[in-house]
């Protein structure tokens, strides 16, 4: 415990370690510091390997209880991801992906995701993913035929368009399920997969009702033949129901979740997404108030301008552009709140065993951090877009802690993946669709 | 004499690892671990591409895991000497100059994508949609722009019959087959054609002209529209220009990106301003009618400039004084085709 806690401690003081920060930050944990010479006497005489060998400092026991120590060991993720090697990928990833017509936004996807996830280490071990770009194609092409039918259905005709909804209904909690798989069975920390254990029946008990509720509304005013009152009755319904059905879907992902042969757990938090997204609403409207008053104003100065005289168009660009401004504000205020005070919940509700997740981020924070990051990339024509990816990822990443009573690297050696092979997760591999929740 | 890395190999069957040592020797991967040397020839691994911060995975044979330090970035050349060099994308993304040159061709391909190969797309996506489906899209829209704004015409409706009835036989001489139909709505002198085939005529533009001829010219002007599908192929370039919006930049604030694109939605470009007033002069001389009707029209819009954000037919570009030009042109250069 002590090498971590050493380690952790250099990080901000970098003393001593003349290796690098990428170097200090790694320590051989505890159990697996050999402590016999062997095979690495093979290596040049240096300090690799008097550190491999453990020479001196690995015959100390280096798990010797520290009575300062608090009994709840906190552990922390670490990113190490940096804006200008980000941006040449996306330049490439860009340019490929427009020169293939999107084909290689699959493999640009697998390749933006392995550089995140590659550069988020939890005790000094960094994770990574292994799915693969066809996979990911498979699933682009599906969720892409599934949202232009949905969105062209109804064009053709509402039984065309209700037959689409039944489709949606039919594939969609499978779907689900299946982006939940292939998300976490492709991802890994320390050689070992993480999982999804949701199956396909209990997905379509977790997802039909929401679902359902969600496309009431259309079903209502197709089937009731436009009769307003029981659409905005369904409509009503619906909108005062999306934060049970958020939670409800959350829950379910991470209470599915799987690591080795350690299931998560979720804690219900669904007062707790109510209040979220009460106080969020809250702020939105208080916010949008003004807006609201600039908007009409604006508004009425666009339509005068789009059928009446030239004169107003002036008038209307600037209103517009009040309004978009101000709205911008709003959006700025409320949406780091809900978001940073939703991650809090969802973490803070989350088990691993006995490891406790939780998330120190916060809407002041976050909400300075996205403003700056929204004014540079308007600022720059969208060049500065992957340096505020990566500000963000290390802002959210580096939030993150997990505790518990056992070192998480002791954990994570006991933890052992029973009868599946190392290959990972089969029918996961076999494609991948970007849900994201 | 080889470089050596620091390691930790996992079985892959549990989080359990072990600290190996790693030397790269003419193509074999050598490991080092307390107990036992193994040697792997670099074809039978699969090694990632690294970044600049993060370890080297490698996948041994057999599903192992190889979590290799390189704080000194030292094991990618050692592996290009083992004859292992990095893809082609790789090594572009490696490489500042490389980047940045990428970042100009993309910025080409984007100037040249928006200018030519949209409207190319544009035309052959829009070619597959299916009439019906193009006139319910322009039926929602008038829907829309008659709950909100739009006031039903004050014309006499002997007046609009009459104007309703001259361009029906007019344009079904010019364009046999086109499902096209006239919606009269009160406003400033102004029309424009809906997907569709839906065409608005402002009673303004009727109050305007002098003659029929002229409003029949500003009609064969949106004409051109309906047959050339302009506002179908517009609303798809719309999409596309929104499309390549979010693959640049995911999902950021979908308002700010969009806002500026719906703006745009209704105006036209150049282009096909152009093929409609092109399509206007043929379509004048089809039905026998003056051509300078379009010319008298022009300069009495000119002189109301009553134009607004969401033109049609009383645009400002191309100029007024362009458009008239051809006209002319047309007018006095061209004896009638048919
Ligand atoms: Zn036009």
């Amino acid at each position: 415990m002590a090498a971590r806690e050493d380690s952790r401690h250099g990080e901000g003081a970098g003393g001593g370690d003349d290796a690098g920060p990428d170097h200090g930050r790694w320590q051989p944990p505890a159990g697996e510091r050999p402590r016999v010479r062997g095979a690495f006497d093979e290596l040049e005489p240096g300090p690799l390997r008097d550190e491999l060998a453990g020479a001196k400092s690995a015959s100390q026991p280096l798990a010797a209880p520290d009575p300062a120590e608090p009994p709840a060991r906190l552990a922390r993720l670490q990113f190490t991801g940096e804006g200008a090697e980000y941006f040449r990928i996306w330049v490439v990833n860009t340019l490929l992906t427009l020169a293939t017509l999107g084909v290689y936004s699959a493999w640009a996807k697998v390749r933006k995701t392995r550089y995140f996830w590659q550069n988020t280490r939890l005790e000094g071990y960094a994770f990574d993913f292994h799915g693969r770009p066809k996979a990911v194609l498979i699933g682009r092409v599906i969720a892409l035929a599934l949202l232009a039918g949905y969105s062209l259905a109804f064009e053709f005709s509402s039984r065309a368009g209700l037959a689409m909804i039944a489709v949606l209904c039919v594939v969609g909690p499978w779907l689900f399920a299946r982006a939940q798989r292939f998300k976490l069975a492709n991802t890994s920390w320390r050689g070992l997969r993480f999982g999804f254990s949701g199956g396909t029946a209990e997905a379509y008990r977790i997802a039909l009702p929401p679902m359902a509720i969600w496309f009431s509304g259309t079903v209502a005013a197709v089937v009731a033949d436009r009769r307003a009152a029981l659409a905005t009755l369904a409509g009503v319904v619906a909108v005062a129901l999306v934060p049970w059905m958020h939670h409800r879907l959350k829950a379910w992902q991470h209470a599915r979740a799987t690591y080795g042969d350690r299931n998560f757990a979720f804690l219900p938090a669904t007062a707790g997404f109510y209040r979220v997204y009460f106080v969020a609403g809250a702020l939105l409207l208080g916010a949008g108030v003004g807006v609201a008053l600039a908007g009409v104003v604006a508004f009425g100065a666009l339509l005068g301008a789009v059928f009446g005289r030239g004169e107003s168009a002036a008038a209307a660009g600037v209103g517009f552009l009040v309004s978009l401004a101000l709205f911008l504000v709003a959006a700025l205020a409320a949406w780091p709140y809900f978001a940073a005070r939703l991650q809090a919940i969802v973490w803070s509700h989350t088990r691993a065993g006995d490891v406790r997740f939780a998330t120190a981020i916060a809407p002041w924070p976050l909400g300075k951090l996205v403003a700056k990051n929204v004014l540079l990339t308007l600022a720059t024509a969208g060049l500065y877009w992957p340096f505020a990816s990566v500000a963000l990822a290390r802002y959210r990443i580096e939030c993150m802690r997990a505790e518990s009573d056992e070192p998480l690297v002791a954990l994570a050696e006991s933890t052992l993946r029973g009868t599946q092979d190392a290959s990972g997760d089969a029918a996961a591999d076999a494609f991948g669709v970007d849900i994201g929740l | 004499m080889t470089a050596t890395w620091a390691a930790t190999r996992f079985d892959g069957r549990s989080g359990a690892g072990e600290i190996v040592a790693v030397a790269i020797d003419g193509g074999v991967l050598r490991l080092a671990s307390r107990q036992r040397v193994e040697r792997y020839r670099l074809a039978e691994l699969r090694i990632a591409e690294s970044f600049e911060h993060a370890p080297t995975m490698v996948v041994l044979p057999g599903g192992a895991t190889l979590e290799i330090r390189d704080p000194e970035r030292t094991l990618g050349a050692a592996l290009a000497v083992a004859g292992l060099r990095p893809s082609l994308v790789v090594r572009l993304q490696r490489n500042w100059a490389a980047a940045l040159a990428c970042l100009v061709v993309l910025v080409g391909l984007l100037a040249w994508g928006y200018v030519n190969g949209l409207p190319l797309l544009a035309r052959a996506v829009t070619s597959v949609i299916p009439a019906d489906v193009e006139r319910r899209m322009g039926e929602s829209v008038l829907e829309v722009l008659d709950a909100r704004s739009l006031k039903p015409s004050g014309l006499p409706l002997a007046r609009s019959q009459a104007i309703a009835r001259a361009f029906a036989a007019a344009a079904a001489r010019s364009a046999p087959g086109v499902a096209v139909r006239l919606e009269f709505r009160a406003g400033p002198a102004n029309a424009f054609a809906l997907p569709g085939g839906a065409i608005v005529l402002f009673d303004g533009l009727v109050k305007t002209a002098e003659s029929d001829d002229e409003v029949l010219g500003a009609l064969g002007h949106e004409l051109g529209h309906v047959v050339h599908r302009h506002s179908t192929r517009q609303f798809v370039q719309v999409l596309g220009v929104a499309a390549v919006a979010s693959l640049l930049w995911g999902d950021f604030s979908s308002v700010a990106a969009n806002a500026p694109l719906l703006m745009g939605a209704f105006r036209y470009g150049r282009e096909f301003e152009r093929e409609a007033d092109e399509y206007a002069i043929a379509f004048m001389r089809d039905n026998g009618m003056p051509v300078e009707a379009l010319d008298s029209l022009f300069a009495r819009l000119e002189k109301e400039r009553g134009a607004g954000l969401l033109p049609d037919f009383a645009t400002t570009h191309p100029s007024t004084a362009e458009r008239r030009e051809r006209v002319r042109d047309a007018s006095r250069g061209g004896s009638p085709t048919r």
